[in-house]
């Protein structure tokens, strides 16, 4: 039944300074199966938006492997997505909502094809009577929402989100998180979704990864045994969704370069959801 | 803070305008009153200019044969040379904005072609091209060329990495990526290089006519006044102008035309 999606095995990734090697990722392996919400959460700093760029293809990583769909994928892979956190970067102030959505179909899909594929992508977001305007005319959470857009209606195999609600306020941020979740649910897409937000994390995930400060290991893989649908007041106050944060908060807590525990700290053994990952 | 006081467009249009016209009636006046034969009124000069250009009659499709040999070359050799200074000006800058060993071995080299002012290399492209109006395009495009190309580089260079980045995982081609997103990107920077070169064109344009020519705006200006005809020399003068004015309407229409998003854009983020 599972069957997975996207695979990526000892993921090392070293940048060159004046000082030295800099080593941001440390042999970071995990797999994302086919229809999973997967989250990575860490501490500030700790090579997340690294580890994106290196599976959306836009990094080369130093060594190790990246497959998607039973293939390794060197550059940009078909069958991809990705929103970025920054919005206004994202999108093309001089192209109309309309024209943005339809940017990444150019070439690839008939014009009548593309039509239908961005007025419906619109529809799923909330958006189609906005197409003839400019993305700089919506508020962010509509930009936002504009990028996601885009990213349905290249119907990926995988979509890539980098803290794509960092810079939203609360309201459209809990808008947003639904959002996404009815269009994974409308489009059963499979969703890797890096945030630095432990409670975003667990309301919206199948499964949350946490990860170390740099040179950056997989700390933990917690499953979150929420019922679904999620719902923004009775999931947050299920006792599993209390106990989940409170333990992945811990993680993130005592994270340390390289691991969670610092030399001669004792390492514990029992832990509800969590599979440590570490020796 | 500073624009809020007097005006609305429609107010300083109409202010501009006014403030022509009373300049013109003074000069009207002072030449009136003055008759010297160096400064003939105005009015003489727009009358000299219609009996010169203008005067074939309707069936004869207005223009005077005067015209097609005073003023069509002048416009034939400006829309050439800037069109060349445009299309290897963008070329270049997108090259050099892009290819980061192109310019630092290059860079230099510009910097030092930029600072020779146009005129002076008008002897050697006497010599170098002969008469015809290859020389003439030739310097106008020398010219004309700087302010597309380093506008068109540092514009380039600007181009935000985000969106080079949506245009990778977008999947898109070199050639999508340039026509797409960086030409876009970097559209108001350039248009404002070709400003620039369009009015250093014109320069060039009457500096190269007043050597060597036959014909021209130049030419036509050099001519009248060698032959004491103020009057139409005058006539030169203002259709130089007239020529000015008229590239600049043109010029602002395409602007609005191709960057109406980018003056919307300016207003709503800044």
């Amino acid at each position: 039944m599972t069957e997975a999606l996207l695979v990526v095995d000892g993921l090392r990734h070293v940048y060159q300074t004046e000082e030295g090697e800099h080593v941001v990722l440390d042999g970071l392996s995990l797999t994302v199966n086919r229809g999973e919400f997967v989250s990575i959460v860490g501490p500030s700093g700790c090579g997340k938006t690294t580890l994106l760029r290196a599976l959306s293809g836009l990094l080369k990583p130093t060594s190790g492997t990246v497959s998607l769909a039973g293939e390794a994928i060197n550059g940009v892979p078909k069958g991809l997505a990705m929103v970025f956190q920054d919005y206004r970067g994202s999108l093309f102030p001089w192209r109309k909502v309309g024209a943005n959505v339809e940017f990444p179909l150019l070439g690839r899909v008939g014009a009548e094809e593309r039509r239908n594929r961005v007025r419906e992508s619109l529809e799923a977001v909330g958006l189609e009577n906005f197409a003839g305007r400019y993305p700089w005319q919506l508020s962010g959470g509509m930009q936002q929402r504009v990028a996601i857009a885009r990213a349905i209606a290249m119907r990926p195999q995988l979509m890539l989100m980098d803290e794509p609600f960092a810079s939203v306020d609360a309201q459209t941020r809990s808008d947003l998180e639904d959002l996404v979740l009815r269009v994974r649910e409308l489009y059963d897409m499979t969703i890797l979704f890096v945030t630095h937000d432990v409670d975003e994390s667990v309301y919206l995930s199948d499964r949350v990864l946490s990860l170390s400060k740099s040179p950056t290991v997989l700390t933990a893989d917690t499953a979150v045994p929420l019922p679904v649908p999620r719902d923004q007041i009775r999931s947050r106050e299920n006792p599993v969704f209390v106990s989940t944060r409170s333990e992945i908060a811990q993680l993130i807590r005592r994270a340390k370069p390289a691991g969670l525990y610092g030399p001669g700290e004792a390492i514990p053994t029992t832990s509800n959801f969590a599979v440590p990952v570490l020796r | 803070m500073r624009r809020m006081k007097l005006t609305s467009p429609g107010v300083r249009a109409a202010l501009g305008w006014a403030v022509a016209v009373v300049l013109i009636l003074a000069w009207q006046l002072a030449a009136v009153t003055g008759e010297s034969l160096f400064f003939p009124p105005p009015t003489e000069i727009l009358a000299a200019g219609y009996q010169l250009w203008f005067s074939a009659g309707l069936e004869n499709g207005v223009l005077t044969d005067a015209f097609h040999v005073d003023v069509v070359p002048s416009l034939e050799r400006l829309v050439i040379g800037v069109l060349i200074a445009v299309a290897v000006g963008v070329s270049l800058g997108v090259l050099l904005g892009r290819v980061r060993v192109v310019a630092q071995f290059v860079e230099p080299l510009l910097h030092f072609m930029r600072a020779l002012p146009g005129p002076v290399l008008l002897p050697m492209a006497l010599v170098l091209l002969g008469t015809g109006n290859e020389m003439r395009i030739a310097l106008i495009t020398f010219g004309a060329i700087w302010p597309v190309l380093f506008n068109t580089y540092s514009a380039v260079r600007q181009v935000p990495e985000s969106y080079l980045d949506t245009a990778t995982v977008s999947r898109r081609t070199s050639a999508s990526t340039l026509f797409r997103v960086i030409l876009p990107s970097a559209s108001a920077g350039i248009f404002a290089g070709i400003r620039t070169a369009t009015g250093l064109g014109i320069i060039l344009l009457v500096a190269s006519e007043l050597v060597a020519s036959s014909d021209g705006i130049g030419f036509g200006l050099m001519q009248s006044q060698r032959s004491f005809q103020f009057l139409e020399m005058w006539a030169f003068i203002v259709a130089l102008s007239i020529l000015g004015y008229i590239t600049t309407l043109l010029l602002s229409a395409l602007e609005r035309l191709f960057l109406r998003w980018h003056h919307l854009y300016k207003a709503v983020v800044a």
